[in-house]
């Protein structure tokens, strides 16, 4: 199929791109930012024409659905959206250091889905369960979030890093990364982006699972996560905002919390669950 | 007020750092029951310690809301004096110069340009100059408050879909109806009856090319004082609501039917085969005119070890022998080696010359349906509504607060802005440098000179 060999060289060049921002933080030239940045949305272009002949192709098969509905397509969903608010972010700020910190993410969530012999990428049709317009809203919100907190990781890495920096350093890397209060400002707005379309997730899952089974919420394993993963960034806000927490604190449980994103993701599949994407 | 200050409990309940340290028990004692889940079944969240620490939880909200709502109520009614100079007291003040003009009228110029845009505009002219203050925003100070009513609905509608409410499940074989359910709660199995019955008419499952299935889908009927009121399709996702009780579209399987093929060997006669067919309460004639066989009950799975037929076999004295035939005889035998000889009603040879034994029970089609009554999932709705809208307020809506001075400076006039905003001063920042460019823009016409 098309589609799985466009995805598979936009993994490539999402190495590329991880390969110039990288270049830029090490050398300080400009010239490699804009190559990065360039890469980066020819990148995400192709990505999304991939995606889109992949939707095409399911109703050509007669088997037509937004590709959505397992773990291959959920991968590549989820690298797309942490790109797509990468540009937003590097749109926003003007600053490219970020991009060595968030593009490696988006390139190992399309590598896992290209080359990994246990994940199947071909289009199957929708079994009765996923068959309801709650499944789009669902994973739309759920990856959009998890993006969000995967840039939010990224700047928390970018402020353990910056911390090291000493007053009269000359370390062309450090310099390029923004200051630590851009940083724990930035890091922040990712988390409240990302805890806000968690909270869509769940509750569209559980307006879902409440059509599909009579029951808006069973404790199955991998709800149970998602709970836990809202839990530690609700933790986060609220010790941010009532208490006062800045950076590196929130920093740390940034990293939690996007571990929990991990294992709410991939961790559940070794817990038996309703979600373990092959039922 | 003092003693509830002084209170070391209260000091406590009303703490964040109690919400963080129930917060953290809570995440932690969810991971480990989704560790020992597999073994236990979902037990751990039903128990009554799992729900007092949500009830904790709820309470520390609560205390905590209590404590703060006077001080944001306070907040919320008091409008700031317009005078105040220390706002303006800025490293980079925002300030616009106008050379002759008239400073009433760039007074009243702003006046209207800030009517109708901002709310509670006051003034204030002390004489030397004109204070304006405006503002927006000033209902964002509650939307925590709803962030945080918003999961109290939620629990709210937990607690009463697990007192009034009810799930459970049912199986319908094909053809059949049935009036009652059998409910789970925990671990715990009851029957329940339902009022009316729910007729199956029939059970479809529609497969795409490559095999998975695409459909199931259940043909309903509910009768009512034996009328039916209503029938319907019920497919995966497309739940059916009857007289309160909603059906879900669940599982399916077979149960054995009526009919069964039992073989009987004559030991006597080398063994002879004879196939005897018989309908459950029927009876059929033995070989040889040597009785009577009767298909007196048919279990889908009798004493856990699988389809099982009871015949009742009258010899031509009229005797009666009653033996239980297992479908699966042969891989019960592996594991119960002398189980058919233990009990005579086990034994397929009890009956002289023949051994029976079941070579096929007719299978029919049953639906398995989710059945649940949740009178509490209104309220779990209308918080997850109140949730979002609650949490779009408190991260992209603050109260912002703006303060603008007129002044006579040396024959010109300056016009100061400062503000000041509860959260997100980047945000602030952002209004204030707009609101600025549109004053600068306005008085533009005010301006002979430039």
């Amino acid at each position: 199929m098309i589609n799985t060999v466009i995805l598979s060289y936009i993994t490539f060049i999402y190495f590329f791109c991880f390969l110039a921002y990288l270049i830029l933080l090490v050398t300080g030239r400009q010239m490699f930012g804009r190559i990065a940045t360039i890469l980066t949305i020819t990148g995400v272009a192709g990505h999304t024409i991939g995606i889109g002949f992949r939707w095409v192709e399911s109703y050509k098969l007669g088997i037509g659905h937004a590709p959505l509905s397992n773990l291959y397509e959920s991968l590549i969903f989820f690298s797309w959206s942490i790109i797509m608010l990468y540009i937003l972010v590097e749109k926003r700020t003007r600053n490219k250091s970020i991009g060595a910190f968030v593009t490696p993410l988006a390139f190992l969530s399309l590598a896992y889905a290209s080359f990994s012999d246990n994940i199947k990428d071909g289009i199957q049709p929708l079994v009765p369960a996923l068959q309801s317009n709650w499944l789009t809203a669902h994973v739309i919100t759920c990856f959009f979030g998890y993006a969000a907190f995967a840039l939010s990781f990224g700047m928390s890495l970018m402020y353990f890093s910056k911390m090291s920096e000493t007053p009269d350093n000359n370390n062309v890397f450090l310099n390029l990364i923004p200051g630590l209060n851009v940083l724990d400002e930035l890091s922040y707005q990712m988390v409240v982006i990302g805890f806000l379309l968690l909270t869509l997730g769940i509750i569209t899952g559980s307006v879902w699972a409440h059509s599909a089974w009579g029951s808006y919420w069973s404790w199955d394993p991998k709800e149970t996560w998602s709970l836990v993963t809202w839990l530690v960034y609700a933790s986060l806000l609220h010790a941010r905002l009532i208490r006062g927490w800045k950076g590196k604190r929130p920093a740390i449980f940034s990293v939690i919390g996007f571990l929990c994103v991990l294992f709410t993701y991939f961790g559940v599949n070794y817990l038996s669950s309703l979600h373990s994407y092959d039922f | 007020m003092t003693d509830k200050k002084t209170n070391p409990l209260w000091n406590i309940l009303r703490s964040v750092k109690l919400t963080l340290i129930l917060l953290s028990i809570l995440a932690v004692v969810s991971i480990i029951g989704t560790i020992i889940q597999q073994q236990e079944g979902a037990g751990i969240y039903h128990s009554i310690w799992f729900r007092m620490i949500i009830f904790f939880l709820s309470f520390n909200l609560i205390v905590c809301s209590i404590d703060r709502f006077p001080a944001t109520l306070k907040l919320f009614r008091l409008t700031p004096s317009p005078d105040r100079s220390k706002v303006f007291e800025e490293d980079a003040p925002r300030t616009i110069l106008l050379s002759n003009v008239d400073v009433e009228q760039v007074s009243s110029g702003i006046q209207e340009y800030l009517r109708g845009r901002f709310r509670n505009l006051v003034i204030k002219d002390n004489g030397n100059a004109a204070f304006l203050y405006c503002e927006k925003g000033r209902f964002s100070l509650f939307s925590v408050y709803l962030v945080h009513l918003s999961v109290l609905f939620i629990l709210t509608g937990a607690i009463i879909g697990s007192i009034f409410g009810f799930n459970g499940y049912v199986n319908i074989p094909e053809g059949e109806a049935i009036d009652s359910i059998t409910v789970t709660k925990g671990a715990l199995e009851s029957h329940k009856g339902l009022g009316f019955s729910v007729y199956c008419e029939k059970f479809h499952v529609d497969y795409y090319d490559n095999g998975t299935p695409k459909e199931y889908r259940s043909d309903l009927g509910f009768i009512v004082n034996g009328k039916e009121v209503l029938k319907g399709s019920l497919l995966v996702n497309h739940p059916i609501k009857f007289m309160g009780v909603t059906f879900y579209q669940s599982s399916y399987g077979t149960v054995p039917g009526d009919k069964i093929r039992i073989k009987i060997i004559n030991d006597e006669k080398g063994a002879e085969e004879t196939m005897i067919e018989a309908e459950l309460g029927k009876s059929a004639m033995l070989p040889d005119n040597k009785g009577e066989l009767t298909i007196s009950d048919i279990r889908d799975n009798f004493m856990n070890l699988g389809p099982a037929a009871l015949v009742v076999i009258k010899s031509p004295e009229g005797e009666a022998t009653s033996i239980w035939l297992f479908k699966d005889r042969d891989t019960i035998m592996k594991s119960y080696s002398d189980m058919f000889e233990l009990s005579p009603k086990f034994n397929p040879s009890v009956y002289k010359p023949f051994t029976f034994s079941i070579d096929d029970i007719g299978s029919v089609p049953y639906t398995g349906l989710q059945v649940a009554r949740d009178p509490g999932v209104q309220f779990v709705f209308i918080g997850f509504i109140m949730i979002i809208a609650g949490l779009v307020l408190t991260f992209f809506t603050s109260h912002r607060k703006f303060w603008i001075r007129i002044a006579d400076e040396k024959g010109d006039v300056k016009i100061s802005l400062a503000g000041m905003a509860n959260k997100n001063p980047v945000g602030m920042d952002r209004d204030l440098d707009r609101l600025l460019l549109n004053l600068k823009k306005t008085t533009g016409k005010w301006r002979p000179n430039d």
